[in-house]
């Protein structure tokens, strides 16, 4: 079994341009790599074995006859789903037995992009079922181990994201966030997961959670894979109407490691007395070698954390239960008996918050609420030009201590669901290990400002090398 | 505007279940209902924060608005794809549950 696998996006890329080797020999090495791990890992729903190999030959054919083409920045590059973006033909289950048979008969706008690209997709990954959740233990297919202990949980919903990319079963991976679902597993995995500004990139095609919060995303190994991707699959979308019009920067071409001079907040809520013991000391630690390369640390005050947790109960489960309403085994998938206990958890919920008579009392309050939670960065960000926190209180969790629990989706994201109710864009980072578990921390902009959280990053990147692989 | 703790009696779980077009188990509904109790008690934090003449924010984007295309005919699902995922069709309709029955019927 060769190492391809291990390969970062810009390395690969670079390789298959030099005709170092194939993209056929790349993408096998990595399905070798998901055939071994899989039985312990469970990171995939669906591998596309067949389809990927197809790919693989039809961009090594271009690769030949053209060389690597401009258009098609990605050409011969596996990477994964979340299996929550529509795929043509191929199954699409959002970790659901509701669309257990569910072949769509479009592609997601994310997923057109990135094969018009030229990228190879490997295969489609387990989630939270219908992202409800931040362990991937609600996942109807079973739950995703942590790439660094296999009794413990990749996070979630983007834990089979996550997963894949921590144990180098694919190159990148694409993953989604409503609150934490992109960098919280990529927190508990040891992996760079990047939530981009709310409509930044298309939600068309990707199976609705909580449509003014979903924000499609990245998770990749290095901030500079992270930058690289982010340019193809952003962008505005007449399909999405909000996606933004702002133009996409060439966010790999800027990147931009001088600090110098950059203003960063450190939100004294945002470090929890009761944050697993050694999780803020090591941020801080992060904070001060950030420091070093020149920024100039704040402290700054955000409204309590406590407050979000609510605000995105309310909201993204009211959100929820209008978006699962279509799910009528009519047009598609199976009946709503199918639902696991999570989806109807919150369905629940949601249906009370909007109900006539709650209405006012639940959905309006917290939409108000949510427009102090906005005032409240913009008063910060008038000082700092990033934040800077931990993005978990804790390191991964056991399989097991997630389930059945009224809330334990949104009180494990408690450090990002303020970030999200308000369509911030924000970045995991791997800093180091706590007994053995991943540590990430976050660093979080004003919307449409990732070019400074990808520049921040890439320094401590350059700076640092936590990431092992043990596997 | 302060609460007690709020129960959500029984009668009103149900009503939300229909609503909700959900059938739970009986395990399923004692848990649920539970659990909802606890989620709503939870909200209760919101009446620590001055909201009056705070408007609300569906969206976080600062200008949104309607977003509208020309009203011209572009390619689409055909009938044959927009049917293929259904379990039950007829004659190029989905099958639905009847609504109501007439003499014909």
């Amino acid at each position: 079994m060769s190492d391809l696998n291990k390969l970062t996006v810009v390395e690969a890329l670079k390789g298959l341009s030099n005709h170092d080797y194939s993209a056929v020999e790349l993408t096998s090495a990595c399905l070798d790599k998901i055939e071994k791990t899989e039985p312990t890992l469970n990171a995939f729903v669906t591998v596309l074995r067949d389809d990927a190999l197809d790919a693989a030959k039809r961009a090594d054919q271009l690769l030949k006859d053209k060389g690597s083409s401009k258009d098609k920045p990605l050409l011969g590059l596996p990477i994964a789903l979340k299996d929550n973006f529509l795929t043509q033909g191929q199954r699409t289950t959002a970790s659901s037995k509701v669309l257990d048979n569910y072949y769509p008969q479009y592609d997601a706008t994310v997923t057109s992009k990135l094969r018009n690209a030229g990228a190879v997709i490997l295969g489609k990954t387990n989630m939270d079922a219908w992202a409800h959740g931040s362990s991937t233990e609600t996942s109807d297919y079973g739950p995703t181990k942590n790439p660094y202990s296999s009794s413990h949980l990749a996070g979630g919903s983007s834990g089979g994201s996550a997963a894949a990319v921590g144990t180098d079963e694919v190159i990148a991976a694409i993953g989604s966030e409503t609150a934490g679902s992109i960098r919280q597993p990529a927190s508990w995995c040891g992996v760079v997961g990047m939530k981009p500004t709310y409509g930044r990139v298309s939600r068309s095609g990707v199976i609705a959670m909580g449509s003014s919060l979903d924000s499609p995303g990245t998770i990749t190994k290095t901030v500079s894979d992270a930058a690289l991707l982010f340019s193809v699959i952003a962008g505005h979308d007449p399909l999405d109407a909000t996606s933004s019009s702002s133009p996409v920067p060439n966010y790999y071409a800027n990147l931009n490691p001088k600090l110098k001079g950059i203003r960063i907040g450190i939100p004294k809520e945002y470090y929890l007395s009761g944050a697993m013991k050694g999780i803020n000391e090591m941020v801080f630690a992060s904070a001060k070698l950030l420091e070093k390369l020149g920024v100039i640390l704040f402290d700054i005050s955000l409204l309590d954390p406590k407050y979000s947790i609510a605000d995105y109960t309310i909201i993204q489960r009211s959100e929820v239960s209008s978006n699962l309403a279509r799910y009528d085994g009519i047009r598609y998938g199976k009946a709503r008996s199918f639902f696991g206990h999570e989806a109807k958890r919150r369905i629940t919920l949601g249906t009370y918050a909007l109900s006539s008579g709650y209405y006012d009392a639940y959905y309006k309050r917290a939409q108000q609420v949510r427009m102090l939670l906005m005032r409240d960065f913009a008063k910060a960000f008038a000082k700092v030009d990033l934040i800077l926190a931990p993005t978990s209180p804790t390191t991964a969790l056991k399989v097991g201590d997630t389930l059945n629990k009224a809330m334990f989706g949104e009180l494990a994201d408690v450090l990002v669901e303020a970030s999200s109710l308000v369509g911030l864009t924000g970045m995991n980072l791997p800093i180091g290990f706590l007994h053995g578990l991943p540590v990430g921390m976050q660093l979080i902009a004003p919307q449409l400002c990732e070019q400074k959280v990808l520049n921040a990053a890439y320094a401590y990147e350059l700076a640092t090398n936590w990431r092992l692989n043990t596997l | 505007m302060a609460q007690d703790k709020i129960q959500v009696s029984e009668t009103e779980f149900n009503q939300l279940l229909k609503k909700a077009n959900l059938t739970l188990t009986s395990q399923e509904n004692t848990q649920i209902h539970s659990q909802l109790n606890e989620a709503i008690d939870a909200i209760k934090v919101f009446d620590e924060l001055d909201l009056k003449d705070v408007p609300a924010l569906n969206q976080p984007i600062e200008d949104a608005h309607n977003t509208w295309r020309e009203d011209v005919v572009e390619a689409s699902l055909s009938q044959a794809e927009a049917l293929s995922q259904s379990q039950s069709t007829h004659q190029g309709y989905f099958m639905v549950k009847a609504i109501f029955q007439n003499e014909d019927n």
